[in-house]
């Protein structure tokens, strides 16, 4: 296996884009993308997007080919698409380096997108719920608001984590959102209004949850011994681990750990031969505020249990033991689904070359966490730019 | 009305406890699953309260769901009805009530009619 780096991103803002498509949002962000990387379309040999429930949502499916056509890639290209729920995005980026990295193509755009705000709340719900076993739990009329609450109350039971806690996760991701030109949500908000807020399902609030929203990203991937010759800040992939966690919360021993997630750290920490403790920014998948907490738990920057209480001290703040979501997280940064684990890769490049709005001083290795469903896959990817 | 119980799946590779329909263990591969029944009591493991539900369940909210820790060792995911007065709690038993469409149904189990039978 070859090195591979990323030589190009791309994106849209995250939020509600009216009147703007779903081809013409992941047009957008990998034309960007290919600019970025100053490569000739032609240059490239293979195009993979993460997609969710666009068929659900707006009805268009087979969309590869779609956006593949929509940006001008050549006709002997093969454009795939890849759903993994939320999880999609991070999946289109592994697939694009197993292909670098394997020798089987030089050149490989990935992507990821979502068109979620043209639907109805009922909808999307109903499309986010359709990653449930519908044999099972989906016919429950669980949610994953719902999913997140029942893991929320046993963190809450088993290590004494407060409705404070997951409140001042929202606090910080939305003061880090305030700064990011992308993100769907730019104002601050205090804890009281955290709390104040309405229930979506207890004792999950509005503001415990991350938004539906619009938006695509993208990457371009190459090995890394040229990659310099394209961009001259590339960022080398250290690793991406790709998981299988439990179809139901039922069959979890313990709810309040996702094995998915504690399973793609660990390939993916070997792989990069790093720890956790090595890891500088973190971009990680908090569609709901007790995920941030139980995913900087699995991901292994705090001990079990501990993670309400490492928001509560300011370990997870910009300037604290392990920034995490500088850029505002899903919670303000928006949540279009399938573009979400692209839109963390673009946070953590844009990191790593020394260039976000919310820069953390000196960063050296970016992590990124993607999750999806009932943690029923997760992708872990590490970063690093060079000296 | 009272359902007498439930049916389930166990692995006898792992003794997982498996929801049907399964042709194999989600936990441990195995392939050798027998139906196995379990008393329709159990605890509450956790629960939540939806307000917020997918177009075919809006009339239904505010609705609540729970994880339920059977007698016997085996957890469901189920809804618990709604019962006025009542209030949810981790380790609050509960006893099957009926199962339609959305699967399993319980009910507090002091509120349950005849329990004592």
């Amino acid at each position: 296996m070859r090195g591979v780096s990323i030589i190009g991103v791309g994106t849209t803002p995250f939020g509600v884009c009216e009147g703007v498509s779903l081809k013409e949002l992941a047009c957008k962000a990998c034309l960007d993308a290919l600019k970025d990387a100053g490569i000739d379309k032609r240059e490239i040999q293979a195009f993979y997007v993460g997609n969710f429930i666009s068929g659900i949502l707006v009805g268009q499916e087979t969309i590869a080919p779609l956006i593949a056509n929509g940006i001008g890639l050549p006709k002997d290209v093969p454009a795939t698409k890849v759903e993994g729920a939320c999880c999609s995005g991070g999946i289109a980026l592994r697939h694009g380096y197993l292909l670098v990295a394997s020798g089987a193509a030089d050149f490989v755009l990935v992507a990821g997108v979502e068109k979620m705000t043209s639907a109805s709340t009922e909808k999307n719900t109903e499309g986010l719920a359709s990653a449930f076993d519908q044999e099972t739990e989906g016919r429950t009329g669980l949610t994953f608001p719902g999913f997140f609450a029942l893991i929320a109350r046993r963190h809450m039971h088993q290590y004494g984590t407060k409705p404070e806690h997951l409140g001042l996760v929202s606090v910080k991701n939305h003061s880090n959102g305030v700064s990011n030109p992308r993100a769907r949500f730019r104002n601050p908000v205090s804890l009281d209004e955290v709390m104040a807020s309405r229930i979506i399902a207890d004792p999950l609030r509005l503001y415990d949850c991350c938004p539906i929203s619009d938006g695509a990203a993208a990457a371009v991937l190459c090995p890394s011994d040229i990659a310099a010759s394209f961009h001259p800040k590339p960022v080398d992939i250290l690793s991406v681990a790709q998981t299988t966690g439990y179809s139901a919360t039922y069959e979890m021993e313990d709810p309040t750990t996702l094995i998915a997630t504690v399973k793609a750290a660990k390939q993916a920490y070997e792989m990069a031969n790093i720890t956790p403790h090595d890891v500088d920014v973190a971009e990680i998948h908090d569609c709901f505020t007790i995920a941030e907490i139980v995913d900087s738990e699995d991901l292994g920057f705090f001990p079990k249990g501990r993670g309400g209480f490492a928001v509560e001290e300011g370990q997870t703040l910009l300037d604290g033991k392990i920034p995490i979501n500088p850029s505002g997280g899903l919670i303000s940064k928006g949540h279009p689904v399938g573009a979400t684990g692209l839109g963390q890769i673009y946070e953590l490049v844009i990191q790593l070359r020394g260039e976000h709005e919310n820069q953390v001083k000196g960063a050296e290795i970016g992590l990124a966490h993607n999750l999806g469903g009932t943690g029923q896959l997760c992708t872990v990817t590490i970063l690093r730019r060079r000296a | 009305m009272s359902c007498e119980v439930i049916k389930l799946l166990h692995c006898s590779r792992c003794q997982a406890f498996q929801v049907p329909p399964r042709l194999v263990c989600t936990k441990c591969g195995g392939e050798e699953l027998t139906q196995v029944t379990r008393e329709p009591s159990g605890t509450i493991y956790s629960f939540t309260t939806i307000y917020t539900a997918p177009a075919r369940f809006s009339k239904q909210v505010p609705y609540h769901v729970a994880l339920v820790e059977l007698l016997g060792g085996a957890r469901v995911t189920a809804r618990v009805e709604r019962v006025p007065g009542e209030s949810l709690y981790i380790g609050m038993p509960v006893r099957l009530s009926r199962q339609d469409e959305h699967g399993l149904w319980f009910r507090p189990e002091q509120y349950e009619p005849n329990s004592g039978s």
